[in-house]
């Protein structure tokens, strides 16, 4: 794989990999040095590269990959709390801002339910809700099997279902 | 698509057993119908994963940034390359005594199996055993028999007995290590001569203070 032929594979994949990487680092600019960093380890195997009848879902595994290395690398500074504030700052509504803060507050909302989940569950709820990827797929960039996969969507599913269930019946009572 | 369906396609993405077209059926049903308020709560996760679908990445995974890290690796890795180069290939830095051990211990193996062979512990190429050899006869007179297991059980023993002369060597090294601990004894006095000399050393210190005292007071 020639230097053009990369650029062309990492630029096509390079959103989804941020996106990864954001779904498990949680901060932006984490997420930014981690995949630059991915790209470099790519380059270097971009020789497998060419035999990978998937790129894109080795590129998304080795993102994943690394993510985790990141976090067990640097695991005090994981566990501080993570509240970024320019988040969901993009989402803002420049027509109704009262309307677009509730959709901040209630995205934040889930959201923050969903990163406290485990990370093997952040992961697959991830490219499965936001990238929109076949159970397959998702098999390819974690390692699970479909089974395994459809189980821990099912399970953060209802847990999130259970969780926003059980936090309004509180605010409403 | 009725609010019952919808119902029912609920239940199977909680199983996970949707497909993606369902889900983006419920998507687009989420997206712009009002719904039953006790649905309201898959609408607000419908959204907050789609939101996040829609975010990009900054100049840092630019096209240009891409290559001035490749770029960098590039340098870097030429750059070890030419130091690996000029201080030499590893295995060349430690040539003297490594393959001299790994030759030796191939003799050595070498060695052990030729002896092992012509003294008769490993046996090459003897015939095959027959699959029922446990069980087989091999003796049709009784008194032969037991001739036989007499001599079979002879040359164990006996065996067994050269076996534990051998180690019998061992009570050497054990004498030589009894030897070593008498040094400790030694190492002792030394130490003990080792503080006289710190005491006197101490004296004489202060001695010469004691001289340097009287000085002052003359």
């Amino acid at each position: 794989m020639n230097r053009d032929e990369f650029k062309i594979l990492t630029m096509a994949a390079k959103n989804k990999m941020f996106r990864f990487a954001k779904s498990i680092l949680t901060r932006t600019e984490e997420a930014e040095d981690a995949v630059q960093e991915v790209f470099v380890k790519l380059w270097i195997k971009r020789d497998s590269l060419d035999g990978c009848k998937n790129p894109e879902a080795f590129a998304m595994a080795a993102t994943r990959n690394h993510c985790i290395d990141r976090i067990r690398a640097n695991k005090e500074r994981f566990f501080e709390s993570v509240d970024d504030e320019n988040k969901y700052a993009s989402n803002i509504d420049k027509d109704d801002p009262h309307r677009s803060l509730e959709l901040k507050d209630t995205r934040q909302r889930v959201m923050k339910m969903i990163d406290a989940f485990p990370e093997i569950r952040r992961t697959v709820m991830h490219l499965r809700e936001t990238e929109g990827l076949s159970v397959s797929e998702i098999s390819e960039i974690t390692g699970l099997t479909t089974g395994a996969v459809r189980t821990n969507l099912s399970r953060a599913r209802t847990k999130l279902r259970d969780m926003l269930t059980k936090e309004d019946n509180y605010e409403h009572r | 698509m009725n609010i019952d369906e919808i119902r029912q396609l609920i239940d199977k993405y909680l199983a996970g057993d949707t497909s993606l077209s369902e889900e983006q059926t419920l998507r687009n049903y989420f997206a712009e119908k009002s719904v039953p308020k006790d649905l309201q709560l898959y609408a607000e996760i419908f959204d907050a994963s789609q939101s996040l679908a829609e975010e990009t990445s900054a100049d840092k995974l630019s096209e240009p940034a891409i290559d001035k890290a490749i770029d960098q690796y590039e340098h870097y890795a030429a750059l070890s390359k030419k130091i690996k180069e000029e201080v030499g290939p590893r295995s060349e830095r430690t040539a003297g005594p490594y393959w001299l051990i790994t030759a030796a211990a191939g003799i050595a193996a070498i060695i052990i199996v030729f002896v092992a062979v012509q003294t008769g512990y490993i046996r090459i190429g003897e015939q095959e055993m027959p699959n029922d050899f446990m069980f087989a006869d091999t003796f049709n007179d009784p008194q032969a028999a037991k001739d036989a297991t007499e001599k079979a059980l002879t040359q164990i023993s006996e065996t067994f007995r050269e076996s534990l002369e051998d180690l019998d060597n061992l009570s050497v090294i054990e004498e030589s290590t009894n030897k070593l601990n008498n040094l400790s004894i030694l190492d002792e006095v030394i130490n003990n001569n080792l503080n006289i000399e710190a005491i006197n050393n101490a004296d004489k210190n202060d001695n010469n203070i004691k001289t340097i005292n009287t000085n002052k007071e003359n």
